[in-house]
């Protein structure tokens, strides 16, 4: 009874706040629940404005009204601003409303926290960040911000996405750009309902997208970034300035002549260095050992120092520098790499990239900054050779998940091309690995394993044996190596040298191999290779099904079995093929031994969401295989 | 914290010697700029092979100024060797100081540093650049230096310096003799003046190869402040005092790393900690800041920002009317104001002993440990419940110390009621506790109850009880195929862990996932009873099925621990270093009843058997019985013990792998010819 009063009330509330008409309320109860279903917060509006003044400067003012719901909605309503040298936080102001939307709170300055933000591996950077909470007693409140920043560097344009994470539904949002005469916009749309519309407003040139009664949005197992599924635009200038270097965005090649523009000048060498490399590459014929004798020169000269101050986050340090100091950020470290190889004769390319194992795939039609890293490409009569300068242990040559299978900006002579770094198939990804065990009656068992990593598989290890000590290095052994029962009796790791691969070697006492009852030994004849994890079942997929790596794994496992035991109970070799990848398993008893065979092959794909149950489907009968056992009895005489 | 007042006239009156003295100091054992050549020849650290980098000297020293008020003065020289490439990324470092608002402050000075190499026969120098020295606010408190050393490759010798100046002398600088890289010799000097003392703390194992005290007379430049009318002038002279020159040295300590199962692996480094405990200064009474307990307890109910909080209770007057209104029993009211604690104040998740202001919290309705607790001990008190503060110190922040009262070891407050003789301990942050118990975090050993006139160590244990109970009814069929009903039944911490969890994905969420139970066996119809119920055990009901084969099969083969099988040994490591924190006792209890098919005989069946650890530490037993013609399994784990001792690792881990081989073991059904 008492709800329906409080229903009543509140229907007669929001039957005032409609009567008051142009004063804008933001009660909560005004939400459709319709749309907040399952949401923790209603981002009531969001509007931002982009102003660009001239090449040199711009300004964005962000207006945002957002209702939580719940505690897990409070992160929502946080305010974030980020800033640095050449971005300046104009004004914040903010203000707290009840659930009837009545004023409870200002923002007042002191609750305006100021943090350094820079990452995890840089030493010193600009970058800052202003963070306010507002926050009301009870659920639910509403906050609304409003801020605005000024910007001279100006390579990068907004990009906008009124829903930047799950459980959050969207009443209304709107992206404004205004453009002075003589300035292009340019901009990619996605996911919109209607596209923006563009008008002549005086002197400028005004863009306009508008959203409405957006639903939460779900991430989905297998499924595409929530930033690929939500409505978005993307700007970005086609003249700009920064730090008085003048560019145009136009093209790939012409945002190649800006970074030319930055990086001129920067490459000169001491003298001393100089000779050091022609006295090392003299004697060298084949190209790509110079490169690699240089590339190593660099590693052990070098090591990887991030910092990063105003046009600092886009501009080289001189090579001179580097030369003297002994330390730069992947830009400096790339440049200073490309100019001893210029001296040894070996020209090469400052090669701007997304670095990284989430591989954001970069928008080909839409030049602009969309990369994170700087590597350097060699080009060669056969394959070129991509070099990570960053690191002082990797070989020359391999790009692997970080900077591998993408697209990057090389800056070349006659300004950007954007290239393709090597692509992987599964044959490049492998783990092959070869098991002896000797089984007694107990149930208790030794074994020796060799595996061999390859490609993208053998970076855990790599990056393991290069900095990990030998306790830390069994730990993670014991960590990583998946058998209910085991120790390791003694290891061996071996990096291979100059290839991307990494032998591994185990001796491993196996105490609880077989579980015993009575005269029966039962075996899990894959012993260190189960597939576990399967997505949950899902009836009505809705987003695309993402396979994000290739990769091929083949186990043999050879038994050495107790005397006088024979196979009651042998499973059926299995063998899967699905649209994902390829799995087959035999086991077989050949005399005295049990031989286990099992390949596992999956393949890098995106597939529409009508695949998903094929996925799921083909993981469950691999991991069911996985898991199936082998029944040995005593034979009774 | 409290200001003090630190340079008092009695300076002016007393220990005045008239003149200047220059300040005689010790020499210093390492020279800043002379590394050996066997230092940059050096390739591998013989006692640690695979080092990456070792720490040749480290030099702390600690003395006290008294030319602008009292300060502390840190200053430290560091000598580092690189061996391996993973070991380059010792040449960056960061100093962190500290700033207040109201102008006290630490500063970071004469900071110098320099890389040798051994090139073509000879030692190159290279000097840190002042440009590489950078300077970072991390929020309106925290500051840091950050600096990197040039030309610094495998080889390199690294040394630096730096010298930190202190207002605050409430905590002198604490010294780490162990880091992640092995340290050859390290060293820590504090000159200690006649009129502070401090309590000290050791952790770690390792012990000092030097630990000495001397007594030696020092004369220091003093300066103080003397009224002139209206007016104060600076005075400068010196004084001439006992200083006793403490020295603490180890040599060849082995890196630290740490280890699984650790609440608190700083505890295990090797280390000195101060704190301020006593302050006198002559002619004048002592205060304590801490000393003993007693006078520790006195200062924190003293204390403006602690106990002096619940001294005007004034405002909590209407609340607690309202709150136990109609309640006559004091445990009724005790419960009543929890709830309403629970009910209205909202935790911020900070880990506090003190706050400048209770009522406003209470007014945001939020705040610390410290604000949620004092308010609930205030409303307790208010509503006639004799209840103290209790001070914690939670699992990640380490064990608390029982011999010396440091409040630094504290970070977190709980209540202490007490109840027809019954003690209560009271944790209002958590909206999933049940009453009397406490959140995981607060499990730590013992708490100290901050009450006149002497306080006293309480353990901190809930009065719950940690259950975790199964049981099933299941009908296996002739293809293998296994269906039945489950309820897991859990309370007290279990209980705790899986309304968190429930809580953190929403119910919906989280029963989707529950019901995709592997590639075998699919859950339906999941209900979780007493959700909001927290007298109540936690309770989920399911059905559990497993498809079988197309056709009946002539022997089956079932793992009669279904999915609740302990599949893998948690402590897979053969050996441990340090000490494994279960922080609450374990009793979990599975019960499966199977109806066998018609027309199968059992043709084997796990024996039962019983595994204990010495004095009942842990206890496992397992019963595969038929009973009525049906198939009964019980598991029963116990661990009684919370905290085993690295010499009890070994048979812990068997004890496990035990168990995990008894819940692997297979019933056999045969079919009748």
């Amino acid at each position: 009874m008492q709800k329906r009063l409080i229903a009543l009330l509140l229907s007669l509330l929001a039957g005032a706040a409609a009567w008051a008409g142009d004063t804008p309320t933001y009660a909560a109860f005004t939400i459709n629940p319709a749309l907040s279903k399952g949401a923790d917060a209603v981002i009531r509006t969001e509007e931002t404005t982009f102003t660009v003044h001239s090449a040199k400067s711009a300004s964005q003012k962000i207006r945002a009204v957002v209702t939580v719901l719940n505690e897990d909605g409070k992160k929502h309503a946080r305010l974030v601003v980020r800033y640095d040298k050449l971005e300046k936080v104009d004004f914040i102001k903010g203000t707290v409303y009840d659930a009837m939307g009545k004023k409870a709170g200002t923002l007042k300055a002191s609750d305006i926290k100021d943090y350094s933000d820079n990452g995890e591996g840089t030493l010193f950077g600009d970058n800052r960040v202003k963070v306010a909470v507002l926050a009301h007693v009870a659920y639910p409140y509403t906050v609304e911000y409003e801020y605005q920043t000024t910007t001279s560097n100006m390579l990068f344009y907004p990009f906008w996405y009124p829903i930047s994470a799950e459980k959050v539904a969207v009443e209304q949002a709107s992206f404004q750009v205004n453009m002075p005469a003589g300035l292009e916009l340019r901009y990619k749309e996605a996911h919109l309902p209607e596209p923006g519309k563009v008008a002549q407003e005086g002197n400028q040139k005004v863009y306009r997208w508008q959203v409405k009664a957006l639903a939460p949005v779900e991430e989905e197992p297998y499924g595409p970034d929530l930033i690929d599924m939500v409505p978005a635009v993307k700007t970005a200038p086609t003249a700009f300035e920064v730090e008085g270097y003048a560019g145009t965005m136009q093209s790939w090649q012409t945002l190649g002549e800006f970074h030319n523009k930055l990086n001129q000048g920067r490459d000169q060498l001491p003298e001393q260095t100089k000779q050091q490399i022609l006295a090392l590459t003299k004697d060298i014929a084949n190209p790509k050992e110079k490169i690699k004798a240089v590339y190593q020169f660099m590693q052990n000269k070098t090591r990887y120092v991030s910092i990063q101050l105003g046009i600092g986050g886009w501009q080289p340090f001189e090579a001179t520098m580097v030369d003297s100091k002994g330390y730069g950020d992947c830009k400096a470290l790339s440049n200073y790499t490309k100019a001893l190889l210029d001296v040894a004769g070996i020209p090469s390319h400052y090669a701007i990239i997304y670095g990284g194992a989430d591989n954001r795939p970069v928008m080909k039609d839409f030049p602009s900054r969309q990369f994170n890293h700087v590597v350097l490409c060699v080009p060669m009569a056969k394959d070129t050779v991509w070099l990570e300068c960053t690191s002082q242990t990797d070989d020359a040559g391999y790009t692997g998940s970080n900077t591998g299978d993408r697209y990057s900006l090389l800056v070349t002579p006659e300004g950007g091309k954007l290239v393709a770094t090597p692509r992987f198939t599964a044959l490049d990804n492998t783990q092959k690995r070869a098991v002896q065990v000797k089984l007694n009656a107990q149930g208790a068992a030794t074994g020796e394993v060799f595996t061999r990593f390859t490609g993208i598989q053998h970076e855990g290890r790599s990056h393991i044996i290069q900095s990990y000590k030998p306790d830390e290095q069994l730990k993670w052994l014991y960590r990583n190596t998946q058998i209910p029962a085991f120790e390791i009796k003694n290891y061996q790791l071996e990096k291979v040298k100059d290839e991307p691969q990494v032998k591994e070697k185990l001796q491993l006492v196996l105490p609880k191999l077989a579980s015993v009852s009575g005269k029966r030994l039962f075996i899990t004849p894959n012993l260190m290779n189960r597939w576990t994890s399967v997505p949950a079942v899902s009836a009505n997929r809705k987003q695309d099904v993402i396979w994000p790596m290739s990769f091929h794994d083949v186990d043999s496992v050879e038994y050495e079995l107790p005397a006088g035991y024979k196979a009651e109970n042998m499973p059926k070799p299995v063998k899967i093929a699905s649209a994902f990848g390829e799995y087959q398993a035999q086991v077989q008893i050949q005399g005295t031994k049990l031989i286990y065979v099992r390949q596992l092959t999956m393949h890098k794909s995106r597939h529409s969401a009508e695949k998903y149950m094929e996925l799921v489907n083909f993981l469950k009968q691999v991991s069911r295989a996985d898991q199936q056992q082998v029944v040995l009895a005593a034979e009774t005489t | 914290m409290k200001t003090k007042k630190l340079l008092t006239p009695w300076l002016a009156l007393l220990w005045l010697v008239v003149g200047m003295a220059t300040p005689s100091y010790a020499d210093d054992p390492f020279k800043l700029g002379q590394p050996t050549p066997e230092e940059l020849k050096m390739t591998t650290y013989a006692p640690d092979t695979s080092a990456a980098a070792v720490v040749l000297y480290d030099l702390g020293e600690s003395s006290f100024l008294f030319t602008k008020g009292t300060q502390v003065q840190f200053r430290r020289i560091v000598r580092i060797k690189i061996l391996k490439k993973n070991g380059l990324d010792q040449a960056d470092f960061l100093v962190p100081y500290y700033r207040q608002a109201d102008g006290k402050k630490e500063e970071v000075l004469n900071v110098k540093g320099f890389t040798y190499n051994w090139e073509n026969g000879q030692m190159v120098k290279m000097k840190l650049d002042e440009k590489a020295i950078f300077d970072e606010k991390q929020n309106a408190n925290w500051y840091l230096k950050k600096l990197t050393m040039p030309g610094v490759k495998v080889g390199s010798v690294i040394e630096l310096t730096y010298t930190i100046k202190s207002d605050f002398i409430k905590l002198l600088r604490e010294w780490e003799f162990q880091q992640t890289i092995p340290v050859k010799w390290s060293e820590y000097r504090v000159g200690m003046v006649p009129f502070f003392e401090y309590s000290q703390v050791k952790y770690g194992v390792h012990p000092f190869h030097i630990k000495d005290a001397k007594i030696e007379r020092k004369t220091v430049a003093v300066t103080w402040q003397d009224d002139v009318g209206i007016t104060k002038i600076d005075q400068r002279g010196s004084l001439s005092m006992s200083v006793v020159q403490y020295q603490w040295a180890m040599k060849d300590v082995p890196a630290f790393t740490p280890e699984p199962y650790l609440s608190n692996a700083k505890d295990y480094v090797s280390k000195l900690e101060f704190e301020l405990s006593k302050i006198q200064y002559p002619d004048q009474a002592p205060r304590f800041t801490s000393g003993d307990w007693e006078s520790f307890t006195k200062e924190l109910l003293k204390e403006e920002e602690f106990g002096g909080q619940l001294a005007n209770p004034a405002f909590l007057k209407k609340i607690v009317a309202e709150a136990v209104a109609g309640k006559t029993d004091s445990l009724a009211k005790m419960k009543a104001v929890v709830e309403y604690v629970k009910n209205n104040m909202r935790w911020d998740g900070k880990h506090r002993i003190y706050t400048d202001n209770l009522r406003k919290a209470f007014d945001n309705r939020q705040g610390s440990s410290s604000e949620v607790n004092l308010l609930l001990t205030a409303l307790l008190r208010e509503a006639g419940v004799e209840a103290n503060p209790m001070l914690v110190s939670t699992r990640d922040n380490g064990r608390p110390l029982e011999n010396s009262p440091m409040i630094s070891k504290f970070d977190y407050v709980i209540a202490c009621a007490s109840v027809g003789g019954k003690n209560y301990l009271l944790d209002a942050t958590e909206k999933d506790l049940p009453f009397g118990m406490l959140p995981l975090r607060c499990l730590n050993g013992k708490g100290w109850v901050v009450q006149a006139p002497a306080g006293k160590w309480l353990p901190l244990t809930g009065v719950e009880k940690n259950m975790q109970m199964v049981s099933g009814r299941l009908k296996l069929q002739p293809t293998g195929e296994v269906t039945g009903t489950l309820t897991e039944n859990f309370l007290g911490v279990p209980a705790l862990r899986t309304r968190s969890a429930i809580r953190a994905k929403g119910q919906e969420t989280y029963i989707k996932d529950f019901v995709n139970a592997g590639p075998d066996w699919v859950r339906q119809g999941v209900k979780i009873h007493n959700l909001d119920n927290l007298q109540e055990s936690l309770k989920k009901e399911y059905e559990l099925n497993r498809t079988g084969d197309g056709a009946a099969a002539d022997l089956l083969y079932l793992a009669p621990m279904l999915t609740h099988g302990q599949g893998e040994n948690p402590f897979k490591l053969t050996e441990r270093q340090f000490p494994i924190d279960f922080s609450t006792p374990v009793d979990e209890t599975y019960v499966f009843t199977y109806d066998l098919p018609q027309g199968y005989a059992l043709e084997e069946m796990p024996q039962s058997a019983s595994i204990t650890l010495p004095g009942n530490a842990a206890k496992f037993t397992y019963v595969a019985q038929m009973v009525n013609g049906q198939l009964q399994v019980i598991s029963k784990l116990n661990i009684s013990k919370t905290f085993f001792e690295p010499s009890e690792y070994a048979s812990l881990r068997e004890f496990y792998s035990r168990m995990v081989a008894k819940h692997a073991e297979k019933i056999v059904l045969k079919k009748k010819s």
